[in-house]
């Protein structure tokens, strides 16, 4: 990734190699953004995460930014707004499902409008590299009406968030940028534009008319008119915007539409066919380019028509209608042929394949006959949780005290999602961000359920929608025990600081879980020191028997970012070998990275014998308490790395 | 003309700071630069790779059978993506291995180095493998096995990006003083490269 004094340097024309997001980063100090509003999720994270380190950079070159790490999306796109309102460019940021936490707000300030401009940024993830599910956001400007800018790289990206506010403040409607995974963690080489300092004009209250703003019924329907005028003036505006345009071709039997990331790989597939046919490239997909497209197929009347999109056919739908209703007679290949493959993400293979399935074209390459990632050596290596991770104690702790064969577990969107695969196996549900607890709660009132029933929320997701959850489990006098993992971080996401994290600067106020829990009226309450199994066994026996909600907060802080500040304790763990007689209890209880068999040395009866990798190990001393031989003993590192 | 660079290996080995390093001394060198990698959820100890393509390129990923070089910095992982190196590409290989978890606890060991191999040899016959880890463990310094294989890149022929443009971004990408250590692995690398292939 680039220096941070590089991505920010208050110049332009210079190139440099950006990954998508931090290109996306630049974009926004170039469009004199005010203000960002975020949760963080992946792919989208590096954007805020960007600004947030450079904020001393800015600082220093005069760049006032507000920085916003907001408890969810819902509140995130609402301050955003209040901050539009009085007038600044403001930003939003999430991944794709962030948009569904925030379409409530969403659905009705597109149609009350912004003031100053307001830029949704929704990063998309085909194929689900870090997601639950994969989501076209495209559908919600069509049931929304907002505009959507579609960037097919990332050098797009960067260039296009101007625009998008030229837009948003033309026509005093959010506009959306969509971004996906293969945009937001690309390399490109990006040439810098001028930085524009935000403007803070003064203002006041009395501009923001409630006659627009305070939606109830009379207000709501003159907003809905407002914006069905502005669909058709924004319509009207970006028929001529540069970002929708046609690159003409020396072949016409076919022509092309395509929109977004998908522009890309049809480039790459025609350079590598030595193909030349007209493109129409959409870089403004909605308001849906009627006057371009209608052009482009009375241009191309003879040729036939492919559609190229990636996720849903979103596009083809709407040029389809079009035909239909122009009378277009051609053909309109796309989706239904098998043009592109309507799940999982786009890639120059895929299209190239699927373009057999319409053209005489030169087939791919062929592939290998067996997929080396099949070959039978290979195991695989998932995501696991780190060694040291403070959810492995908390998680040996609650299989020795809840009994894995009789328990539900309900968990829920972090880190200790991984908890789920064995040995640890915490966790039999998993939706969305902030379910475990109405799900949990659920399950206690179906008749006839004899387990104890467990929810497991991290810290950032409990303040992010665990709290609803947590008021109905007690208002509705469920039966579960919660166990809130508290690492003091948003730790999958790369570390973003939530409302109890560790906070390293005073201004922000750093908010208790166990308050929250106080205030919610719930009786049972404990705290424990994740690390400490011994007393967490007891204290979560004596919690899943306590009838209604209790709440267990497992206190650990996210090893890495401990280590990162305080560096490695003195201390390591080591199993002595010579003693150890082979029960594999460290191995099979909590699959540490970091334990391993070792290639030289047996037990006596020629068992092989785990060892501890002294480069991996983070010296939790986790498996000394596992250990019942009392085999693994703390001792100075030096000495241990020394032998 | 275009160029591709698949880096393959297991989080934490340092492949994004290689693929900065590719990607800066291709800027240099006046490049069109496009590529991909993993983040998120796989950062720690899961599978990971990187895809640097530079010259007349639009996509950021890099199609099976169409990668110059793969650049493996461990074993297995080698394997994983091999099917999308060129048959007639280079395969450089990191031989030290690095277990997971997940067989850990199922208890079988590591595959054997040479069937390894031999399974890469159906996927692309220009396999140099040698144990990078220990030459950087010999540095002081087991980490910087992701230099010695730059290194070992730096030394292929007809790789379009030149020595001095790769030493020049190896210098920009870490701390000053680490620099002498750094050209030193580089270096290392290159020789290794140069003596397999003698």
């Amino acid at each position: 990734m680039a220096r941070l004094e590089d991505i920010f340097e208050n110049v332009s024309g210079k190139d440099l190699v950006l990954l998508g997001n931090e290109a996306i980063a630049r974009g926004i100090v170039e469009a004199g953004v005010a203000g960002v509003f975020t949760y963080p999720g992946t792919p989208s994270s590096e954007i805020p995460n960007t600004l947030h380190a450079a904020q001393p950079i800015l600082k220093k070159i005069g760049y006032e930014l507000y920085l916003e790490w907001s408890t969810n999306e819902a509140v995130a796109l609402e301050a955003a707004y209040g901050f539009s309102l009085l007038g600044h460019r403001s930003i939003f940021v999430c991944k794709h499902v962030g948009l569904n936490v925030a379409a409530d707000p969403f659905m009705t300030l597109v149609n009350a409008g912004v003031i100053g401009g307001l830029v949704l940024i929704v990063a998309e993830d085909p194929n689900m590299h870090s997601s639950q599910n994969e989501q076209d956001n495209r559908w919600y400007t069509k049931i929304s009406n907002a505009p959507m800018f579609e960037p097919s790289d990332a050098r797009e990206a960067k260039s296009m968030i101007i625009d998008a506010f030229r837009v948003s403040e033309k026509y005093q409607v959010p506009v959306i940028l969509r971004t996906l995974t293969r945009i937001s963690h690309s390399r490109v080489d990006v040439p810098l534009d001028p930085i524009i300092f935000p403007e803070f004009r003064q203002t006041i209250a009395i501009e923001i008319d409630p006659r627009r703003f305070v939606c109830v019924p009379s207000t709501a329907r003159q907003n809905k008119q407002r914006m069905l005028q502005i669909v058709k003036d924004i319509s009207n505006y970006l028929a001529e915007s540069p970002w929708n345009r046609v690159e003409m071709g020396t072949d016409h039997k076919f022509a092309f539409i395509a929109c977004g990331s998908a522009y890309i790989y049809l480039k790459e597939v025609l350079h590598k066919l030595g193909l030349n046919y007209p493109i129409l490239k959409l870089g403004v997909s909605h308001p849906f380019p009627k006057k371009k497209v209608s052009q482009f197929l009375k241009q191309c009347s003879t040729s036939t028509i492919v559609v190229v999109e990636e996720a849903d056919d979103v596009l083809e739908t709407f040029v389809k209608k079009l035909a239909f209703e122009t009378g277009f007679q051609n053909k309109i290949i796309g989706r239904r042929e098998g043009i592109t493959p309507s799940y999982g993400e786009l890639t120059v293979r895929k299209l190239w394949n699927g373009f057999l399935n319409g053209m005489e074209i030169t087939r791919p390459p062929e592939e290998a006959t067996q997929k080396s990632s099949e070959v039978e050596l290979i195991f695989s290596r998932p995501p696991v949780l780190c060694p040291g991770c403070p959810h492995r104690a908390t998680f040996f702790a609650l299989n020795k005290a809840v009994p894995r064969r009789h328990r539900l577990v309900s968990t829920d969107i972090g880190c200790y999602t991984l908890g789920v695969a064995p040995p640890l196996s915490a966790g039999h549900v998993c939706i969305c961000m902030g379910s475990s607890l109405g799900i949990a709660s659920g399950l206690t009132h179906s008749p006839g359920l004899k387990d104890p029933v467990v929810s497991i929320i991290g810290d950032s997701t409990f303040w992010h929608t665990g709290l609803p959850g947590l008021a109905n489990a007690v208002y509705n006098k469920s039966n579960l025990m919660l166990l809130v993992v508290d690492n003091s971080a948003t730790a999958m996401t790369g570390f973003q600081p939530n409302p109890s994290s560790f906070v390293s600067h005073s201004s922000i106020q750093s908010l208790a879980i166990e308050d929250a829990v106080r205030g919610l009226g719930v009786e049972f309450m404990a705290t424990i020191d994740a690390y400490n199994p011994k007393e967490s066994i007891k204290i979560m026996k004596e919690a899943i028997n306590h009838e209604g909600v209790s709440v267990i907060v497992s206190k650990g802080e996210c090893v890495i970012q401990y280590n990162r500040r305080e560096g490695l304790p003195k201390d390591t763990y080591y199993i002595e070998t010579d003693r150890c007689v082979g029960c594999y209890a460290c191995v099979h209880m909590i699959a540490c990275p970091a334990i391993m068999w070792s290639d030289r040395i047996t037990t006596e009866e020629g068992k092989p014998v785990p060892v501890i990798d002294q480069s991996l190990c983070t010296r939790c001393g986790l498996c000394k308490e596992v250990c019942p031989y009392n085999v693994i003993v703390k001792r100075d590192a030096e000495e241990v790395i020394g032998e | 003309m275009e160029y591709q660079i698949f880096l393959a290996g297991v989080g934490g080995q340092g492949i994004l700071s290689v693929t900065d390093i590719l990607c800066n001394s291709a800027l240099e060198m006046g490049f069109k630069i496009r590529g991909s990698e993993t983040h998120g959820m796989s950062q720690r100890g899961g599978s990971v790779f990187s895809n640097v393509r530079f010259g007349e390129v639009y996509a950021p990923l890099i199609m099976e059978r169409d990668s110059d070089v793969l650049l493996a910095f461990e074993p297995i992982e080698a394997l994983r993506y091999a099917q999308y190196v060129k048959p007639e590409g280079i395969c450089l290989v990191n031989t030290h291995p690095i277990p997971s978890p997940s067989f850990t606890l199922t208890k079988s060991s590591y595959p054997d180095l040479e069937s390894i191999i031999s399974a890469l040899k159906s996927f692309c016959s220009d396999i140099i493998s040698f144990d990078a880890t220990q030459l950087a463990t010999d540095l002081g310094m087991p980490i910087i096995q992701n230099i010695i294989m730059l290194g070992a890149l730096s030394a292929i022929p007809g790789l379009p990006l030149t020595v001095d443009s790769l030493k020049s971004a190896l210098k920009k990408q870490f701390k000053v003083k680490h620099f002498s250590l750094n050209l030193k692995a580089f270096e290392t690398g290159r020789k290794t490269y140069q003596t397999i292939t003698a």
